[in-house]
This record gives C-alpha cells, structure tokens and sequence, in this order.
C-alpha cells in the first residue's frame, strides 16, 4: 500500500523517463522537429546531425515525467551503427518529407532495423510522421499512402511542420502516451505474474480507492 | 590670428560657423565680401590639403609600425610555442622518471595539459601508471591494436546536472576502458567494453547553462547509459569522432574477414572438384586401359562417378557452413550488402552437399535478395543518378539467373521514365516542334538502350520489344495532338519527315522499325489527307464556277510586281502575261481564279512530295491526278476566244503543271501525260503556238 502510494508521487531522480528516438533519412527533418518541441524554434540551416540527445520535463496528463530524445543521424553511411543506438529506444518517430518519395520508401528499412534490434517485437511504439507539411502544395508522396502504411504497421500517421509548428507536440505526446500504456501493462504483466491472476481485480479497486483518498 | 589658435576655436563645442564668418568679415568694406571669403575659402582648402598629407603620411608611418609589431608577435607566439613544446617533453621526461624510479605514486596526480592526446610517447606506460588493473589489457593487445585516445572526465548526473565522481576513460581499436578514482586518488579499472556495444552522443542541453555546453558526451552501454563531462567541446567532438571512427573500423574488419572467409570456403569447393574431376580421370584411364572396347558407356559412367562422389562424401565442414549460412545471409540484408549475398547464394549453389531444409530457409532468402533487388530498378527513387545506378542491381539479378527478369523490370521503369518526360513536353501551338522534341526523347532513349545492350544479345529480342512499345507510344501521341486535330499537309509532311528521320538514325544502329510506323500511322495519314483534300477540291471546284475569264486586275504596279514575283519564287513565270494594253501596267491576262489554283496546286505538289515515301503514296498520287484532271476538264470545257483564257491555258500547262509534276514525281513526270487525255486543250500547250499566239496579239494591239 505504502509502496502503491510512493509511485504516484515519485521522488525527482525516479521520475519515469521516456526514450524516443528519431528515426528517417537525412534532411526529413528529424532535428528541426526535436529543436520545435524542445525550444520553440526552427532553424533553417541544415546541418547533418550525428546523434543528440535531449532531455525535458513534460507533464503527460497531469503526471511529471521526462523525456529524453535521441536525434539520429539519417545518412546512410550511418546504416550499420544505427543498432547501439536503436536498442535503447522505447519508442520510435519515423520521420519522412512529404516532398521526397525515397524517404518515404525508406521508412520502411528503418522500420525492418528497428524490429530486428527489438527481437521482431511489432509492439514496439511507433509514429510515422510526415515532415514539412507546410509546402503540401508541391507534396510528392500522396497522404492515402502514407495511411495506408500506418495502417499496415499499426499505428498513428501524423503530418506535421516543423517550421510552422503543426502537430510537432501532437507527435511527442501520443508517443509518450502509446509507451506509458504500454510501460503500464508490462508492469500489470509483471504485477500479474507475481500474484494471482484473481487478485487483479482485487489490486485494481484498491488502487482506485487509494487514488480517491 | 595664428593656426594653433584657430584649431582651438574649431575644436570648442560652442564653435557656430555663421558667427566665425561674420567676425572674419567685421571692419571688411561692403562689396569685398566676395572677395575676403573666395580668400578665406582658398586658405582653407590649402590647409584641408595639407591636413590630409600628413594624415596620409602618419597612416603609412603607423601602419609600418603595426607590420613590425606584427612581425614581432609572430615571433614571439613561435618562441613561446616551441618553449611550451620543451616543458611538455621536459614534465614528461620528468613523470617517466618518477615512473620508472616508483619514487612517488602521488605524481599521477600532476595531470599534464594535454591528457587528450593520440600518445606519440609510449602512451601504455602513463596509463599503467595512472591506472590500476589495466596492466593485463594493455600488456596483451595484438598488434593491430592500440591506444587511440585518453581523457581524464568526470562522469555527470544529466537529472540533478552535477559531477558524480572523477574517471579516466581509454580508447582502444576495440574497446573502451573505464575507471573510477578511489579514495586513495589513483583510478581502478571499472570497466571494460567492446565497442559493439557503445554508442556515443552528444548532450544538447541550454538549461544548464554555458559552463556546460558542449560538454557533455553521453555513451550509451545497453541497457543503461552514462554521461561524461569533457574538458572542453573540442575534447568531446574528439572523443564522438574518434568513438565513431574505431567503431567504422571494426565493422569494416568484420566485412573483410567475412570476405576472405567465403573466398577461402570457395577455394577449397574448388579444390575438392579439381581432386573429384581428377580421380574420376584416373580410373576412366584405367577403364580405358582395362577394357578398351568398351567405349561407349565410358562417358555415362563418367558422369556417374562424378555424381556419386559429389552424393557419397557428405562434408562435415560444408554441412556447418551451410547451417551458417542463413544467418550471414540475414546480416549481408540487413547491411544491404547485397554484393556479398549474390556471392554467398552462388557458394550454396555450388556446394555439392545439400540440405532440405537450410535449402529451404536459403531459397526463402534468395526470393528477399530478388524482391530487394527488383525493388532497386522498379523503384522510382532508384533512377537517382540515371539509369546507370541501376546497372549493379540488374547485374546481380543476372548473377542470380534472373536476367531476363531483371531486364524485364529494368525496361518498365525506363518506359515510366520515358512517359514521364513525354508529359513533361507541352502539346505547343507549334505541332511541328512538338514532334521534334518528342521524336527526340524516343530517338535518345531507344540509341541509349540499345548501346547499354549491345553486349547482351540474349536480351535483343526483349530491347526491340521495347522499342516496338515505345514507338506506339510516341506515333500514339503524335496522332492524337497532331494528325488527328486536322492539320494542314504540310504539318503532316513535316511531322512525316521528322519521324521518318529518327527511324533513319536508329536503322543506322541496327533498330529498324519503320515498317511499324507504316502499319500504325498509315489509316490516320490517310484520313488527315482525305480531310485536307475535300477542303481544296471544294475551294477549287467554288473558284471554277465563279470563273468569268476576266484580267487579272490588280491595284497598283507594285502589287503586280509582288505578285509576279511571288510566283518566280516558286518557278512558275508569269510575266510574259503582263496586259500590254494597259497604262496603269497592273493588270495580268491570266484570270485570278487561275493565279489562285497555280498556288494550291504548287501548295499541294510541295507538301505531296515528301509524303509519296509514306504508305499513303498511292493515296498522293490519285489526289494529284485528281485535282489536276478536274482543271483540265475545266479549261477542256471552257474553250473559247479571247486573250485571257488563252494565256490563262497557256499559263497552267505550260508553266504550272511542269513545274508541279516535277516537284511532285522529279524529272520523268507524271502528271504531264494528262494532257494527252484533252487532245482539244493541245494547241494551248504547244509552245510553238504560244509564240503564234503571242505574235497574233501583237498584231492586234498594233
């Protein structure tokens, strides 16, 4: 009961922390949208990123935690030491241009790496994001494609822009939200397998009470 | 009042020009104003001058001061560099004595300044010194391993921003060293990892401020990841490019030991052939020597005997590679080394041991490689650096046996590319450079595949397929926005010539297809021309019915003259016509009607011309038999007296039907034989009656 009572109200170095990482080929967009979310701005100069990494407090529906970015390089010299740098992530931002079809045809490999480092777990928390939504007059990659790929994958399609600032937290938050409910039914797995598959409706309304008091 | 008084008057903010003026003019009698200023003014100007000569001259005395101070820092910054240069190799010196003497353990604690460095000075002792527990690591590296890189860091706490504790890291070719500092102030060796599994990063965070920026390096060992701060920015960027380039490196290792493995296991598949080959040569010796009549099984037995080794010595060594084999497969896709995996599925196909179910597993990864492979030619991004970029998958394919296949795949994506450059080519108001461009597109693309296939004649049969494909396309297109909008003949004879002209050069290079062009624009030729024809028979047949055998008045001399001209132009003379009774000399003895039709009828031979090579031939000649008995016909009917039908007559069938049966059939002619059909129209064509004629009017107008 104690214990319960301690994870609603983590100490500052337990805070829960969530590790995203941004995925896509060079150019997408990947650091203009990390460098949006993270400061509000957008930068124009591009300059290859190799890998960095971001940290910030969010408040995730009413609750504190962190999220920690890794922005990874998308040259595709960088393709076989991506793995290290992939095993650590707990969900993914899939990142493509709607101006370039080859980025777009490349998600899918970054996708196929993904699942290889993840042992094929298809779980793993993804978001396919299609950057630079504020020049979708001259757009090359038709959004029922980019659907359909969500669909196929299963999970969420968001277009965003960088530059004007459209949905880029929309992108982290559903991420954040995705990899907290999953965190969360791990845990209940773990909880589950720990006590008695009856004592979890037990568990649950105690809980419940807990939280109205 | 002097110079030196006056620079202080200028300089003093109170100083107001208009009152200085007015001072300088007091006591001056009226009407030398002018004068005492123009004085004034010439004084100051002489001592702007002067004032900027010296200026000049103080610049370039300063300015060669500035060069020799320069010079002198210069020098300076060399001595101080080369004197910091001797204290490094000096407090080296100085710490390898203590080293080697053991005299004092603290020493370590004096860190140089330049504990970031790629050691030139035997780097394995200092970190023996500073190090405990490294001795073994260190002492037993390989020779193609070394010390890369060595930083003192403290290691840092990115939630509460803080250091947690003193460490030393070391880079070695392969792995990573860590240590921490103990109480004793001497660092232990906490651990060692591969650099499979580090990754380096650089921690951006502007919260903590500047002291921070930069400097932190975040390495991530799965599952947990550390963080370091670095001297400086520069001692991090060295440290990401360096773990980076030792991890490039062992992976670029990896590849080549990969590589000489499989040409090894190669080499010895070929080996075991030779020695299989050779047995089986020895014992057919044998047979040979044994029984020498039996020749006729000799050959079957042959080939029994290969068989039967290659079946009955299973090989341990293969069976393990194979078992092997999928998994290396699995990593060649995964890096897209595709090279590799051809050469790798071309081993399995040479091994003689077979496996059901690892061939199995293989064919599965072959189907992938395939897939993959298809997906790089059809795929559209894949034509970034042109068609060329494709060559390396296609040539895989064919490894593979898959190259009819692969160029099948190859031919399409070409024939989407082509269709995106023909839209790309607007349908203009020019129709004829419409069908340049668009000739020129085929005519490039089909030399282009046919070069790129020219040492490939077992795919001719596919490439002139393609040819054939594409030329529908094009003819398809020119027909729909040009021949079929109804044009007039001459646009259909140009766009006839333009295509007939790429044919010719790509007939040169061995693809002839112009029967095709034949089969596929003869029917809309033919009707593009019947359209054409109806309107000019139709505009004629009108003229011929509103024929009144009436001079040719025109408005004034000089629009005869132009007239006349006009039509020397195009060979037809016209000017023995000129009405000699007629003072404003403006008027013809032909009739406008028949002016009018030696136009068309010049109009219609020039553009027939170049048709009568088209499949429609047969269709120019009728129309221009047509056309030219239709105004015979008429002249045969119209016989009467008078001037102006006579010379009119005289005009068309002497003058205008040779010209337009040469121009037409060449030097023969044709059409001239027509005359003979209206034996009451010959006297006009006589040219010895045109002169009797021509001497009968004179007489009259005398």
């Amino acid at each position: 009961m104690a214990s319960k009572k301690a994870s609603g109200t983590l100490p500052p170095q337990q805070q829960v922390v969530h590790k995203v990482i941004m995925v896509g080929t060079g150019g997408v967009g990947k650091s203009a949208l990390t460098l949006q979310f993270m400061y509000d701005e957008f930068v124009e100069e591009y300059e290859p990123t190799k890998a960095d990494s971001y940290r910030k407090k969010v408040v995730l529906d009413g609750e504190e935690c962190s999220i920690d970015i890794l922005d990874t390089a998308g040259q595709e010299d960088y393709s076989a030491i991506r793995d290290n740098y992939y095993r650590s992530g707990e969900g993914f931002i899939c990142v493509f241009s709607i101006l370039d079809m080859e980025s777009f045809e490349a998600t899918n490999e970054f996708r196929e790496q993904i699942l290889r480092v993840k042992n094929s777990d298809n779980s793993v928390p993804i978001v396919l994001v299609g950057n630079k939504g504020d020049m979708r007059d001259q757009r090359v990659v038709p959004a029922e494609l980019c659907r359909q790929r969500a669909e196929q994958w299963g999970c969420s399609y968001v277009e965003t822009s960088a530059k004007r600032r459209e949905n880029v937290d929309k992108v982290f938050y559903d991420l954040m939200r995705e990899m907290k409910r999953r965190k969360g039914g791990a845990q209940t797995q773990i909880g589950m397998d720990a006590t008695a598959t009856s004592g979890r409706k037990k568990r649950s309304g105690i809980k419940k009470h807990c939280t109205i008091l | 009042m002097n110079s030196s008084n006056e620079d202080g008057l200028f300089q003093t903010d109170a100083f107001s020009p208009s009152d200085y003026i007015r001072d300088r003019l007091k006591g001056v009698k009226i009407g030398d104003e002018t004068r005492k200023l123009r004085q004034l003014r010439s004084e100051m100007s002489a001592l702007n001058h002067a004032s900027q000569e010296t200026l000049k001259n103080n610049v370039f005395r300063n300015y060669q001061q500035f060069i020799d101070a320069s010079k002198e820092i210069s020098h300076l910054e060399r001595e101080i560099y080369q004197i910091t240069h001797s204290l490094i190799e000096q407090k080296q010196v100085v710490e390898n004595l203590l080293m080697m003497t053991d005299d004092d353990k603290n020493s370590i604690h004096t860190v140089s300044s330049h504990s970031t460095t790629t050691s030139n000075t035997n780097p394995i002792q200092i970190l023996m010194q500073k190090m405990e527990g490294i001795g073994g690591i260190l002492n037993n590296m390989s020779t193609s391993e070394k010390v890369i890189l060595y930083s003192e860091m403290e290691q840092f706490d990115v939630e509460t921003k803080k250091p947690l504790q003193k460490c030393m890291l070391i880079l070695l070719s392969h792995r990573l060293i860590i240590g921490n500092i103990n109480a004793a102030g001497k660092y232990v060796m906490e651990s060692t990892l591969s650099l499979n599994s580090v990754a380096p990063v650089n921690v951006k965070d502007r919260e903590s401020g500047a002291a921070n920026a930069g400097k932190v390096l975040k390495l991530l060992i799965f599952p947990e990841s550390r963080c370091y701060l670095c001297e400086s920015a520069r001692i991090r960027t060295l440290w990401f490019d360096e773990l980076e380039q030792a991890k490039r490196e062992i992976l670029h290792k990896g590849s080549l030991v990969r590589q000489a493995t499989i040409r090894g296991k190669r080499q010895t598949v070929k080996e075991r052939k030779a020695a299989a080959a050779a047995t089986v040569i020895e014992e057919k010796s044998t047979f040979q020597e044994e029984d020498e009549e039996d020749n006729g099984d000799d050959e079957r037995s042959e080939f029994k005997k290969i068989k039967s080794i290659f079946q009955l010595v299973p090989d341990d060594n293969d069976i393990s590679w194979l078992a092997e084999l999928p998994a290396e497969l699995d990593d060649c896709i995964a890096h897209r080394d595709l090279d590799q995996a051809v050469e790798l599925i071309h081993e399995w196909k040479q091994c003689p041991t077979k496996d059901a179910v690892i061939d199995i597993q293989l064919q599965m990864r072959e189907n992938t490689i395939v897939q993959l492979l298809s997906d790089d030619v059809s795929r559209p991004g894949a034509v970034h650096g042109g068609p060329r970029a494709m060559k390396k998958a296609r040539t895989l394919l064919t490894q593979l046996g898959r190259g009819t296949y692969a160029t099948d795949v190859y031919l399409r994506r070409r024939s989407a590319m082509q269709r995106n450059a023909m839209r790309d080519v607007t349908v203009s108001e020019e129709p004829i450079s419409y069908v340049k461009q668009l000739c020129t597109l085929y005519g490039n693309a089909v030399s282009d595949i046919a070069n790129e296939f020219r040492s490939m004649p077992q795919y001719y049969c596919q490439v002139l397929q393609w040819c054939s494909y594409e030329l529908s396309t094009l003819l398809n297109l020119i027909r729909r926005h040009v021949i079929e909008v109804a044009p007039a003949i001459a646009v259909i004879a140009y766009t006839w010539k333009n295509v007939m002209h790429t044919m010719e050069d790509l007939t040169a290079i061995g693809v002839h297809l112009n029967f095709e062009v034949n089969r596929l624009l003869g029917t809309p030729l033919e009707k593009a021309l019947q359209g054409n024809f109806e309107n000019i028979c139709d505009a004629v047949k009108m003229r011929i019915s509103e024929e009144k055998w009436r001079p040719y008045v025109l408005e004034s001399e000089s629009a005869l003259n132009r007239l006349v001209e006009e039509l020397s132009d195009v060979r037809i003379n016209v000017e023995w016509a000129i009405s000699a009774n007629d003072e404003t000399k403006s008027s013809l003895n032909v009739s406008q009607n028949v002016v009018h039709f030696a136009k068309v009828a010049h109009t219609l031979s020039k553009d027939l011309a170049p048709l009568r090579l088209s499949p429609i031939q047969v269709l120019c000649e009728v129309y221009a038999d047509e056309l030219w008995k239709m105004y015979l016909q008429h002249l045969a009917d119209n016989i009467r007296d008078g001037a102006v039908f006579a010379y009119s007559t005289t005009f068309i069938l002497t003058m205008v039907l040779p010209v337009c049966d040469k121009i037409l059939y060449g030097e023969e002619g044709e059409l001239i034989r027509l005359i003979d059909e209206f034996p009451s129209l010959a006297p006009y064509a006589d040219p010895t009656d045109e002169e009797k004629q021509k001497d009968d009017e004179e007489v009259a107008h005398v």
